[in-house]
């Protein structure tokens, strides 16, 4: 789908540009001519440039589409399995927005439940040193 | 790559990272470490940052002591020292190259000497914090509740002070005063689903441990049950919310309909979340 998009991306802006370029021009040929003039006076972009114009933004709309990618994430703990959802946008309404952080195990407001700023550094550092030592029995 | 910037600003944000085994701490470490590397390029200042500061504390976790310094000395040369983070840092430090005693003085001495006279609260409030908890090791709960009452009456609209006293309280056994202080981090934090749902699991407890009269109890049971609805009214799928739910409304009479609901919302989630929370639900159906 990137690929796509991206073909289709440079594809319209090429359509949009020459669009544009050829407009330029005719207005820079309308200009040469005299202003009573029966062809400037009934004047109109050429319909092949219009169409070239709006052929160009509905693909860069449709581009725009493609490069939307299914959301993906990464549980926060346990095993690292990449979790794809059927989404491409994110839910609006919050009880169904928190659904993706039940399913990876994120507390949204962890940094008041979790109590960060209280935590006891020197307990925490005493279980990594008892880890660390079973550890290391282990592999003796 | 969106994936994994997610999972780690994801950590760093709701500091999860202090609850983490040694384990889960290692591997987090080295991961983190080898995203940065990559220099991702969707990485923005400030979360640049925030994951410089978990990977501090990550270090001082897992006893990497020069890192951790490494880490401070590179804040501190490109902010400066005089931010409520760095003074945090640095009382971390002072505790785990000098003595808790270093750390309390340094401490003291900011208060005393410019904090209590600035207008910069969030250093002040930062630091008390950080105070009680290198001090709470050399006192008991009933000295941590009233340092934290103290608090409170200086900074009410704190959330994590309330849940921190709520915590205490309840290992107390004071369930009434936790649902106090849980009431209050509903209030300053409305859309806070995880303190519903404590705050229905701390009333499940004072219903069946202090409620004597079968009348108080069916109305504690039912405003537990009140606060579990909430937590799920605000996160669909939230498995204690749910659990809760069922939990509470089995003990109550004419709750059938309820508690089927809260069974089948049950077996969603053990059918369509993630490995942790499916053993969770499963478990929690079965006793039921």
């Amino acid at each position: 789908m990137a690929l796509l998009s991206t073909i289709l991306i440079l594809f319209s802006s090429a359509l949009i540009l020459h669009s544009g370029f050829s407009s330029h021009e005719f207005h820079q040929l309308l200009k040469s001519l005299p202003q009573d003039s029966h062809s400037y006076l009934g004047h109109q972009l050429p319909k092949d440039i219009q169409y070239e114009a709006i052929a160009g933004i509905i693909t860069f709309t449709i581009a725009v589409f493609f490069s939307f990618k299914k959301l993906t994430y990464y549980p926060l703990q346990g095993p690292q399995k990449l979790i794809t959802l059927n989404h491409y946008l994110h839910e609006i309404r919050m009880n169904k927005a928190t659904n993706v952080d039940n399913l990876i195990g994120n507390d949204p407001y962890g940094e008041i439940n979790h109590t960060p700023n209280f935590i006891d550094i020197h307990a925490k550092r005493e279980e990594t040193k008892r880890w660390l030592e079973q550890n290391d029995k282990k592999e003796i | 790559m969106d994936a994994i910037r997610g999972r780690y600003i994801s950590i760093c944000t709701s500091k999860v990272y202090t609850q983490f085994s040694p384990e889960e701490l290692m591997e987090l470490n080295d991961g983190c470490k080898r995203y940065m590397q990559l220099k991702d390029p969707s990485l923005g200042q400030a979360q640049y940052f925030s994951l410089m500061e978990m990977l501090f504390y990550l270090a001082v976790y897992l006893c990497k002591d020069v890192e951790a310094q490494v880490l401070y000395n590179t804040f501190r040369d490109r902010l400066g020292e005089d931010s409520p983070r760095l003074y945090g840092m640095k009382s971390t430090l002072l505790q785990i190259n000098e003595s808790d005693s270093a750390a309390v003085e340094f401490i003291e001495k900011l208060i005393k000497e410019r904090l209590e006279v600035d207008t910069d609260s969030i250093s002040y409030l930062l630091l008390q914090k950080r105070l009680i908890a290198i001090q709470s090791k050399n006192h008991d709960k009933e000295w941590v509740v009233r340092q934290l009452l103290n608090l409170i009456e200086k900074f009410p609209i704190d959330p994590e002070i309330w849940w921190f006293a709520a915590q205490n309280y309840f290992e107390l056994g004071q369930f009434e005063r936790a649902v106090y202080c849980l009431e209050e981090v509903i209030q300053l934090t409305p859309f806070n689903y995880v303190a519903s749902a404590r705050l229905a699991e701390v009333l499940y407890y004072k219903s069946m441990r202090v409620d004597k009269s079968v009348a108080k109890t069916k109305a504690t049971l039912q405003n537990a049950l009140n606060n579990a609805l909430r937590s799920v009214e605000l996160s669909e799928n939230y498995l204690k919310g749910w659990s809760l739910v069922a939990l509470t409304s089995s003990k109550l009479d004419g709750k059938n309909k309820i508690l089927q609901l809260a069974k089948s919302k049950l077996q969603i989630i053990a059918n369509g979340s993630n490995a942790q929370n499916k053993v969770t639900a499963e478990l929690i159906l079965k006793s039921i």
